[in-house]
């Protein structure tokens, strides 16, 4: 792996740590998101860290360059965790829907036994 | 046995016409209930200065949504029979009684107001190209049920508690209709119609508008197969 790709990947790494470590501190992430960029990335590292294991790892399982395969790794991973995103946000509609109706009717049957007093 | 019904009417932006279907309504002893959908004009101004009740969504969500909120409101408050009536005047309130009768009579637990069965007699049947798409849901409805539904877009639906009660948790948000009457009847409820006469829309446009309508057939073919095939 070549020496440039190597360290573009390993500052890049440390400085999205530090974004995700800084909101983690501002609590504007949780915990369990703010972990799973971490360890993704650590990922990233490690292979930096260790180009041979990895241009072997590539080597076996047939790709013509190790950088390929981190960028189809990377391009899985990605996918994976854009769809357990959708996934969530579907929930968390659902979840609002419910909360909105419930307030509205709340509100509704609120204002109406201020009118009857 | 007197039966406590709830006429839920949800509105969107319906300030021209909100007023006129409330007083075609007013004074025939049918409790009604607005659900204003977080609409920008004055139709939350108008409710409150004619004591409308209704209710207001605090956001926007949608007629799925809205109409949720309205049998949800029924079902928690004992209503036995909710019924959604549109609120832009396309409904009869004078039909209200042969679209209920049926659920009193525990014939079914769902009943659709349909403007195309044999004995529905004249009234505003919906364009030439609209009733094409109508008839292909019909068709599927068919399809993956075995049961006709001659009008599956009616937004003239009467429900008892058992269906109520459904459609707490399952409403779908986007082209409701269509998609629910097919979970009814592949969950094994009794979906009847009756006959109904409709009227063409006063002021306003209708939630489905022309550019939309691709889009339209494709989502709710996408739901009813997929509503379908979810539970055998």
């Amino acid at each position: 792996m070549n020496i440039m790709l190597r360290a573009t990947l390993i500052v890049i790494v440390v400085i999205f740590n530090i974004i995700v470590l800084s909101v983690l501190k501002k609590k504007k992430i949780e915990t369990k998101y703010a972990l799973l960029w971490i360890l993704s990335s650590a990922l990233l590292l490690l292979s930096a860290l260790f180009p041979n294991m990895l241009d072997k790892l590539s080597y076996i399982l047939g790709f013509e360059a190790a950088s390929n395969m981190i960028f189809l790794f990377g391009f899985f991973i990605l996918l994976y965790i854009n769809f357990i995103l959708t996934l969530v946000i579907s929930k968390q509609r659902k979840n609002i829907v419910t909360l909105i109706q419930e307030v509205s009717v709340l509100k509704y049957r609120f204002e109406h036994e201020v009118e009857k007093k | 046995m007197k039966y406590k019904v709830l006429l839920i009417i949800p509105a969107y932006n319906e300030e021209k016409n909100i007023l006129r279907v409330f007083e075609s309504i007013e004074g025939k002893h049918i409790e009604i209930l607005i659900i204003n959908d977080g609409s920008t004009d004055n139709t939350r101004f108008i409710c409150e200065k004619n004591h409308i009740p209704c209710i207001h969504l605090i956001h926007n969500l949608g007629i799925g949504g809205a109409v949720q909120t309205g049998y949800r409101y029924a079902y928690f408050n004992n209503y036995d029979i909710a019924v959604q009536f549109d609120g832009d005047g396309q409904h009869n309130i004078e039909d209200l009684r042969s679209l209920i009768d049926p659920i009193i009579r525990n014939e079914c637990d769902f009943c659709i107001g349909s403007r195309f069965l044999y004995s529905s007699q004249g009234g505003f049947k919906s364009s030439s190209a609209r009733r094409i798409g109508i008839r292909i849901i019909s068709k599927l409805i068919y399809f993956c049920t075995k049961q006709k539904i001659s009008d599956p877009t009616s937004g003239y639906r009467a429900a008892n508690r058992k269906v109520m009660k459904e459609f707490l948790d399952n409403y779908p948000s986007e082209y409701p209709e269509p998609e629910s009457t097919t979970y009814l009847l592949k969950k094994g409820y009794r979906v009847k119609e009756v006959a109904v006469t409709m009227n063409e829309r006063l002021e306003g446009r209708s939630s489905i508008h022309s550019w939309k309508n691709i889009y339209y057939m494709l989502n709710v073919c996408l739901s009813i197969l997929l509503t379908s095939a979810k539970r055998k």
